[in-house]
């Protein structure tokens, strides 16, 4: 014979053979701790040899299990449901509104590409000459007046021009430091004539100063001064050095002048970037409110304060062994009764899905649990430590952390734990 | 004689058809006393550890009844409990209305649920409300306001029972219509199922007594092999034989995998061939021909018989107190 005509056989013949017993059958508390796996060994097998030949036992039991799956169904969709009311929620979107709000007037205002290429195109310079200088430049001028020119104060205030336009321009420095030589070496001739250097230094001084640097003129080398030697040479040699100096202090003057340009531009582009922060600053000051908010009512459970989606109803741990109600956003509290295994709980954080649901965790395994604001009760621990953390999304569903970092969740209020992620 | 809580929250003992409570000893007072804790019975429900401990004790004597437990056995039956939900069912049952309050928000909306789950729609309300008086206790008897809640002892979890006494009102119901169908349909004719049946057996030719003989021994041999069985296998083969569940279904009231089902089945299927026909070949003394000749025989159709069909529905329920809470209603 067929295997599988064997097996039609054997159906048929247990069909015919697993007859009712005739036993008495159990009474429902007996099926419902059978149904919960609550009764010993020797117990479940005598209600199994029962079962096994009892229709109506089995029937029922079959009836039990389609009302307890849809139990978990109806637990599920309340917990799907509050999940979508918070993702829509005001205090979900707002901050996802004002983020774009603030996207849409950073693209409206963001400076354009040629702009963008304007100021990163670096202009030609040779010293930097910005507002500082040019507000700098009247206190050169009476400094100029005084000053005895030499070739070290020019040397100097060029230095500290090239230093204050932070720009290495390395051929306008080599250029300036020949025009340096030149003026030393013409210089030295100026001073063998006495009073010819100060429009000279006057010029140069202005020139110099002009980057805003208030030269001190270093003493004048007493064998110029001196020495008298050269004087009817002095005419032509100091339009020489006028000559060498004009151009010397020309493209100086042009470099300032583009360096000018170039710092006004800067500044521009730094008062734009300002105002632009200033803008983004707002509108994070005018986000952060939403998103402690939402950070707050995501944990739930800064510090002593519970949180729950009332804004009227908080929670408050006192002193780690009492919890304490208000309904009044604070303003008023009324100490709740805890009853628990221990006769002092220590409490150590709180989570509130619900205005009526609160879930509390502490040391030593203590998890406790209020369904209508009013009345705890305990729940079993998956392992009997401390926990420092609960989140929870019913007064069925919870997560529970531990002191060590270990995660447990329940679906049906603590019956059953499982390791969470 | 079990104790009552009054709606005053005192403490009256009246008679019952309960068991008479036992007496603790004092060595279990620390169980107890861990059972009193579990509880957490708030104070405005109005139950004193005293009439907790007498709640217990009713509940050892229900489980014990006609045995004398020793005190292991009761400390592990106590453990066993479930203290909060009994401490609720004793405060609900002395009409305590804050504790009914809270069974109100924390299992109505369940027991509605899973009433629609058992019956349907319609007749799920109805059953759920039924369900829902009798708990109160509308009725009385011997004078007083009986309780479905006197029933719960604690040993499994409130939500459990309610739904299992649900599922017993429900089928008991069906089987009393399934009982009391007409064999004749509304034009006065024989149903379309039973003369099927009745055609097909008269169909058959007139009876084989070695076939008959053949089948008898084939039978007994296979009741012997299904005794022999361990409790889990038999009723794994009777949800998928007798009661025709799929193996998703059997796994979860055997609270076992669905591949786990089907290779027990299998195994079970092997053990009851093997038994049967090691049976017919060593016992019956019957040679390889005749063990196949039988298989052959019952390969046929099997005799339809009413009687035998009505009695594989099941033996009628035996009497309990809530059945009659029931019977009264109806």
């Amino acid at each position: 014979m067929a295997p599988r005509d064997q097996d039609k056989v054997s159906a048929r013949l247990l069909r015919q053979s697993l007859r009712d017993s005739g036993d008495a059958c159990p009474e429902p508390e007996s099926l419902a701790a059978y149904f919960d796996r609550s009764l010993d060994g020797e117990e479940t097998a005598r209600y199994e040899r029962h079962f096994s030949q009892c229709a109506r036992c089995r029937e029922q039991l079959a009836a039990m299990d389609r009302a307890a799956e849809h139990v978990l169904v109806g637990r599920s969709d309340t917990r799907q449901a509050a999940r979508w009311a918070r993702l829509w929620d005001w205090r979900t979107l707002a901050p996802v509104a004002v983020v774009l709000v603030v996207a849409v007037l950073w693209i409206a205002h963001r400076p354009t590409t040629s702009k963008l290429a304007e100021m990163k195109t670096p202009s030609p310079l040779v010293a930097m000459n910005g507002p500082s200088e040019q507000a700098a430049a009247p206190q050169a001028a009476p400094e100029s007046k005084v000053a005895t020119p030499n070739m070290s104060s020019i040397e100097e205030q060029a230095v500290k021009r090239e230093r204050k336009a932070g720009v290495a321009q390395k051929h306008y420095q080599a250029q300036d430091e020949l025009q340096l030589d030149k003026l030393k070496e013409e210089e030295g001739v100026v001073k063998q004539g006495s009073g010819t250097g100060n429009g000279i230094g006057a010029a140069i001084g202005g020139a110099a100063s002009s980057t805003g640097a208030p030269a001190a003129p270093p003493p004048a080398p007493p064998a110029l001064v001196a020495d008298t030697s050269g004087v009817p040479a002095a005419s032509a040699q100091r339009v020489t050095v006028e000559s060498a100096v004009q151009p010397a202090s020309a493209p100086i003057k042009a470099k300032s002048a583009a360096s000018a340009n170039y710092e006004s531009a800067l500044t521009q582009q730094t008062q734009t970037v300002q105002v632009q922060a200033q803008t983004l600053t707002q509108a994070q000051a005018a986000l952060q409110p939403q998103t402690v908010t939402l950070e707050a009512l995501e944990k739930r459970s800064t510090g002593n304060i519970i949180t729950t989606p009332d804004p009227k109803v908080l929670w408050r741990i006192v002193a780690g062994t009492s919890v304490e109600l208000s309904k009044d956003r604070g303003a008023t509290w009324k100490k709740q009764q805890l009853r628990s295994f221990e006769p002092n709980p220590q409490i150590t954080v709180g989570y509130a899905p619900t205005a009526k649901i609160c879930w509390l965790v502490g040391r030593d395994g203590v998890i406790i649990l209020t369904r209508d604001a009013a009345h705890w009760v305990p729940i079993p621990p998956p392992v009997n430590t401390d926990f420092v953390g609960v989140t929870a999304q019913d007064n069925f569903s919870a997560t529970v952390t531990t002191a060590d970092g270990r995660k447990f969740s329940t679906d049906d209020a603590g019956d059953h734990w499982n390791p969470a992620p | 004689m079990a104790p009552r809580l009054a709606n005053s929250g005192q403490v009256t003992t009246a008679s019952s058809d309960q068991p008479a409570a036992l007496r603790f000893s004092p060595s279990l007072a620390s169980a107890i006393d861990r059972c009193w804790r579990k509880a957490s019975a708030p104070a405005d429900w109005n139950l004193t550890r005293e009439q907790f401990e007498a709640i217990l004790q009713r509940s050892v004597a229900h489980r014990f009844e006609g045995a004398q437990p020793g005190e292991k056995a009761i400390e592990a039956y106590l453990e066993t409990l479930s203290a909060h939900d009994l401490a609720l069912a004793c405060a609900c049952s002395g009409g305590n209305p804050a504790a009914w309050d809270f069974f109100v928000a924390q299992f109505r909306p369940e027991l509605y649920r899973a009433a629609r789950a058992v019956a349907g729609d319609a007749a799920g309300r109805d059953l759920a409300d039924s369900l829902y008086a009798d708990l109160y206790g509308l009725r009385e008897s011997e004078g007083r306001r009986k309780s479905l809640f006197e029933y719960f002892h604690g040993r499994s979890k409130l939500g459990t029972w309610l739904r299992a006494v649900l599922a017993q009102r429900h089928v008991d119901e069906i089987r009393r219509a399934r009982k009391t169908e007409p064999l004749e349909d509304e034009n006065g004719e024989v149903r379309s199922d039973l003369a099927v049946s009745e055609l097909a057996s008269s169909s058959d030719p007139p009876a084989d007594a070695e076939r008959v003989q053949y089948m008898a021994v084939l039978q007994a041999a296979l009741t012997a092999a299904l005794g022999a069985l361990e409790a889990r296998d038999r009723l794994r083969l009777a949800y998928y034989y007798a009661d025709d569940r799929t193996l998703a279904e059997i796994g979860r009231l055997l609270d076992e995998h669905e591949a786990t089902v089907s290779r027990k089945l299998d195994r079970t299927r092997r053990e009851v061939r093997q038994h049967v026909e090691t049976s017919l070949r060593e016992e019956k003394k019957w040679t390889e021909v005749q063990v196949r000749l039988c298989l052959e025989y019952a390969r046929g159709e099997w005799p339809f018989d009413l009687t035998d069909r009505l009695r594989s529905e099941g033996a009628p329920a035996p009497r309990t107190a809530q059945t009659d809470a029931a019977s009264a209603r109806d």
